[in-house]
């Protein structure tokens, strides 16, 4: 089952550059957050502070708490945050040396799951919560960049889903696919909120209404509004939401 | 027009002058190859096989009569048997890449993602400085620090420890021998390729590193798993291009191998004797051999070398140069 996060003071750099500014935001377990704004506003980095994954960029940092069932993420190492938040890419990145069920096979093997049987089990898992096994299950062995874009960015977000996260975050997941793949996704991301709690930063605001339960728009490294989508899409309290969502920037 | 005719006339002098330079490395190669080769011919003839079979290397009888034996001329009881050589040199360039590979693959990973900005200049700086050392200073240091300390602590203390593996006990001795040469060519090739596999793990996209980080896996794990296997055909490359420069290497060696003749190592700490070391080494007496056989058959051992050298080198250009191609990953729109 997911869990909720509960982000407070979350602020981070690049370097001298601030690009977060005290963040204070509750992300609900089993929903769907869309995470929207205009380039450069920091919605990137907020998902990518949520596993740890900021601090890796060279003179990156990151300040604040953010708090887990399992405790405070700030506060534990980065590997074991990663296993409890997955995420998937703007663009898809299949271990480009590994064949399909390798690159899903190669974390579970390194956190100890050796049993054949018990590998294959939890590929297919994986694949078929993915909406992947059927169009994969007969080139398993085949290389992991054989497979088209969208089949490419399903099969990373079982690969996600195998080391059984407990929240999935997705960085504009559909960006660098066509119109029919980003539809599969986001059917994907609607059967998977269920059972995950999903963050899923967007340039498509369509794409938000369609997915997402809740919306957090940012603007500038500030979070301006966060509430239902359809409260913020609808009658958005700021002006500045108002803004960007009717078109007039961004 | 006068400007015109004399432009034409540079232009005919440059493009000669152009064609006679670029012509040159093809030239140099192929002649330095038929001098080796024809000056081995005769060394070929008299040997045989038992030129890299046989162990005995003596000139023979310099100031007696010469014999003649299969239709060539050498001076009495001369043998050339560069299997000590062969050895050394394999031997010592094996050391040097087992304790180079690593060494240089975990800089490199130091260097390629770890540091940046200032300090990544200036460590790569240093690292390719110690490629600038001449290998003259490589060798005196090794004679007068390195040897040493193998002889007195660490021969010592590997024979103590693992003294029960086959090749690692016995006495240590001078220290100058196996082992030091060995950990003198893995300082030398060190700088060559760590900054090649440098190189090549900085065109590893970061977004697949970034995928491996994603799924909870530590540094090591990414490096292992998915930045190596990306650039592997590189890799071997790069470790080509430094076994190539070991096997190659004459000076640091001939002053810390211990000078071995006609005896094979025992044991890792032995003298040895490199093929580079031996013709820098036995070029002087072979001049005084009047029937010339001590010079053809140094010219063999170059021949030999020159062919394990660019075989390595050869392999080592086309394994780099297939990655550098691939590394824009295909299927991926990045």
């Amino acid at each position: 089952m997911g869990k909720s996060i509960s982000v407070a003071g979350l602020s981070a750099w690049y370097g001298d550059q601030q690009t977060l500014q005290s963040i204070d935001i509750e992300l609900k377990a089993n929903t769907a957050t869309a995470v929207i704004g205009p380039s450069g506003c920091g919605k990137s980095t907020f998902v990518r502070c949520l596993n740890r994954l900021h601090e890796t960029v060279p003179g990156a940092r990151m300040e604040g708490r953010i708090e887990l069932e399992e405790g405070d993420l700030c506060r534990m190492h980065p590997v074991d945050v990663r296993r409890i938040v997955g995420m998937v890419f703007q663009k898809p990145n299949p271990f480009p040396t590994l064949s399909v069920f390798d690159n899903i096979a190669l974390a579970l093997r390194l956190s100890g799951v050796r049993r054949r049987s018990e590998l294959a089990e939890r590929v297919e898992r994986s694949l078929r919560m993915a909406a992947l096994w059927d169009e994969v299950k007969d080139r398993l062995r085949h290389p992991a960049t054989a497979l088209s874009g969208g089949q490419q960015q399903r099969l990373c977000i079982a690969r996600a889903l195998a080391v059984e996260p407990e929240v999935l975050l997705m960085d504009e997941p559909a960006s660098a696919l066509d119109p029919v793949s980003t539809l599969r996704i986001e059917e994907l991301i609607r059967e998977l909120k269920s059972r995950y709690t999903i963050v899923i930063v967007t340039h498509n605001l369509q794409q938000a209404i369609r997915v997402a339960d809740r919306t957090a728009f940012f603007l500038n490294g500030e979070l301006i509004e966060f509430g239902d989508t359809s409260e913020v899409f609808e009658h958005p309290r700021d002006r500045r939401t108002e803004d960007y969502i009717s078109g007039r920037f961004g | 027009m006068s400007r015109g005719r004399a432009s034409r006339w540079v232009d005919i002098g440059f493009r000669g002058t152009a064609a006679v330079c670029s012509a040159m490395p093809l030239v140099l190669l192929a002649a330095i190859l038929a001098v080796v080769v024809a000056g081995s011919l005769p060394s070929i003839r008299y040997m045989g096989w038992q030129f890299i079979t046989g162990i005995t290397w003596n000139l023979g009888n310099l100031y007696g009569a010469i014999s003649v034996h299969g239709g060539v001329r050498a001076p009495a009881g001369a043998s050339y048997g560069a299997l000590v050589f062969l050895v050394g040199t394999l031997a010592s360039s094996a050391i040097a890449l087992v304790i180079a590979v690593p060494v240089s693959v975990l800089t490199a990973a130091v260097l390629a993602y770890q540091v940046r900005g200032p300090l990544q200049s200036l460590l790569s700086l240093l690292v390719e400085l110690l490629a600038g050392i001449p290998s003259v200073v490589f060798g005196l240091w090794g004679i007068l620090v390195l040897a040493p300390w193998v002889g007195r602590q660490l021969g010592p203390g590997i024979a103590h420890v693992l003294g029960w593996v086959p090749f690692l006990g016995g006495a240590a001795g001078t220290g100058l021998g196996l082992l030091s040469s060995g950990l003198v060519l893995a300082l030398m090739i060190i700088p060559i390729i760590t900054a090649a596999v440098r190189d090549l793990l900085m065109q590893v996209p970061r977004l697949y590193r970034e995928g491996g980080f994603g799924l909870g896996l530590t540094s090591w794990e990414v490096l292992r798993h998915v930045c190596l296997p990306i650039v592997r055909e590189g890799l071997i490359g790069a470790v080509a291009l430094g076994w190539g420069r070991a096997m190659g290497e004459t000076m640091a060696v001939l002053m810390v191998g211990g000078s071995a003749l006609n005896q094979l190592p025992e044991n890792l700490y032995s003298p040895i004797s490199t093929m580079a070391a031996v013709i820098a080494n036995q070029l002087d007496s072979a001049l005084t051999d009047a029937s010339h056989m001590a010079v053809h058959a140094l010219a063999e051992l170059a021949a030999l070398l020159l062919v394990l050298t660019v075989a390595t080198n050869l392999v080592a250009r086309l394994l780099v140069n297939r990655v550098g191609r691939s590394t824009t990953v295909p299927g991926v729109r990045v």
